[in-house]
């Protein structure tokens, strides 16, 4: 069993959108759709989600040259979700750091 | 703000203090919004981390170091209020905050002590008189004459009152100079006391150029040993001056006394009268410092250590700028013992002054301060009020409120006047009896 949250997602920017808007961001699972999301979300904070908004993104590409020639890799794609709340009710996110 | 003054002992007393979280409520969140500018988080610019996730991050080392903070304003604050002056560095010993609800601290001071000061009034105290011989002035005398003695070039040496210009060397038993030991153009007045007999004696019809010998003993202990050292020296007279005593005319009367004498017995008066001022400052602070003794020994006590700490420091740091200024090196353990008695003495007397300015109600108001400023006026040209304000701001008034006790200490003191040289002829037969006691 995956887990479907990985972390809260902790920014500047998302302060910023969680203290205006009262919506909530955590880096989720790549393979996990929106109603996937919802429930985690319901069962871990016990609270009801209206909507949920993802972004996928992808993994970037990295090159290293060194003396033996070219490197190069990814760093890991991820993806965001964006979720809204109803009205009055909020995540303790900062007890999930 | 709930606060208790516990004693704990004549020196030592404790303050505990209660604040409600309303009280300490500012000063938290200004703590918090001060600390918030330096702290850094992925993800967040310098001072842009959200509150709520510093308060669960470093909320408790804030708060802790806020609670410091106000625990020493409020400390000063109840200090200012009670006029309780702490004279050691206070201690928290006792800091507790319960989060949201109040903070209590308790901290540990001392203070100088409250005292029944006893026997400083009527106390007997020896006043040391010096009296002023004829043989005195006539010293002065001859030392202002030699002072302003001139020089005439002679070819020989005659009798005392010659300077002469001296290299000598110095020589083994056999005559054979010792290398490295020559030294040259010595100027040596025959008249000194000081000068040995028999370089005296030997320089005596020598002209310039022509050498003589001369030989002293060194006589010097070596832990309990004495040791002796022969030194033979060869000496060639290179100069030689006869000392010329000046007239005593109204120029030589008038140069010396700085114009304040035409004759002799003018001269004599103002060397008396100088000895006279003297001899009755030194005759004062001879009892001055016989009377504090015997009042700090009339009232012994244990003054607070912080107390004397505070007044050894001042003293070991008074002594390193003496030394430093006059090249001297300075050894910090001997330094520190000698400072120790001195300090703990120092407080002492400071302890009792203030308890009794305390009990006889001796204060210095703004009018002492006047009479004082308008006096010193007078000599610098300054204005009273500047002056005035300076002495505010300097701590003149407590040397002033110092003297005032002082002064009114010698006026209640019972005087007993002692001759100089009784006195120590009286010292001496002590000396010497305490010496026999000892041999036996």
């Amino acid at each position: 069993m995956r887990n479907i949250l990985v972390k809260p997602l902790i920014t500047e920017k998302m302060t910023a959108i969680t203290e205006g808007q009262m919506k909530y961001g955590f880096v989720v699972d790549v393979r996990a759709n929106k109603v996937e999301i919802k429930k985690a979300i319901k069962e871990k904070f016990d609270v009801d989600v209206v909507t949920v908004n993802t972004l996928r993104y992808k993994g970037k590409t990295k090159t290293q040259f060194t003396k033996r020639g070219r490197f190069s890799g990814k760093t890991p794609q991820f993806k965001k979700a964006i979720v809204t709340l109803k009205p009055d009710q909020t995540i303790d996110i900062f007890g999930e750091v | 703000m709930d606060t208790r003054i516990n004693k704990i002992s004549d020196i030592e007393k404790e303050i505990e203090v209660i604040l409600g979280y309303d009280e300490i409520k500012k000063e938290l969140e200004e703590a918090y919004h001060k600390e918030r500018k330096n702290i850094a988080m992925p993800g967040f610019r310098k001072g842009k981390v959200p509150m709520g996730m510093i308060k669960k991050m470093y909320g408790e080392a804030i708060e802790y170091k806020a609670c410091e903070d106000i625990a020493n304003d409020k400390f000063f604050e109840v200090m200012k209020s009670s006029e309780l002056q702490p004279v050691n560095t206070p201690s928290l010993t006792d800091l507790n905050y319960e989060k949201e609800k109040q903070l209590t601290f308790k901290v540990k001071f001392q203070v100088k002590p409250e005292l029944e000061v006893k026997d400083y009034k009527g106390v007997e105290v020896e006043k040391i008189i010096f009296k002023i011989r004829d043989e005195d002035i006539d010293g002065e005398i001859a030392r202002l004459k030699q002072s302003n003695s001139s020089f005439e070039e002679t070819d020989v040496v005659e009798g005392k009152d010659v300077k002469v210009n001296l290299d000598l060397q110095r020589v083994d038993e056999n005559g054979t100079p010792v290398d490295g030991t020559k030294k040259e153009n010595l100027d040596v007045n025959l008249n000194d006391p000081n000068v040995h007999p028999d370089l005296f004696e030997n320089s005596q019809g020598k002209k310039v150029g022509e050498t003589f010998k001369f030989h002293f003993v060194d006589e010097h202990m070596h832990g309990e040993e004495v040791h002796k050292v022969d030194y033979h020296y060869d000496v060639e007279v290179k100069n030689i001056e006869k000392i010329v005593s000046p007239e005593e005319n109204e120029e030589f009367f008038k140069k010396v006394s700085r114009d304040k004498a035409s004759n002799m017995d003018e001269l004599k008066a103002i060397i008396k009268e100088e000895f006279d001022k003297y001899n009755e400052k030194q005759s004062d602070d001879l009892f001055t410092n016989a009377l504090i003794n015997k009042i700090v020994e009339n009232n012994d006590f244990t003054p607070p250590s912080g107390y004397v700490d505070s007044i050894r420091e001042n003293i070991i740091k008074m002594e390193k700028e003496n030394a430093k200024r006059q090249g001297q090196m300075v050894h910090d353990v001997l330094l520190n013992e000698q400072a120790a008695p001195r300090a703990e003495f120092t407080a002492k007397w400071q302890i009792i002054l203030e308890n009794i300015a305390r009990v006889e109600e001796i204060t210095v108001n703004d009018d002492d301060l006047k009479e004082m400023a308008a006096k010193d006026a007078e000599k610098t040209g300054i204005s009273v009020d500047k002056l005035v304000n300076y002495y505010k701001e300097s701590g003149r008034k407590d040397s002033l409120l110092d003297d005032k006790i002082l002064n009114f200490l010698k006026d209640n003191a019972v005087v007993k006047e002692v001759d100089a040289e009784e006195k120590a002829k009286e010292n001496q037969e002590a000396a010497k009896e305490s010496e026999d006691k000892s041999e036996e």
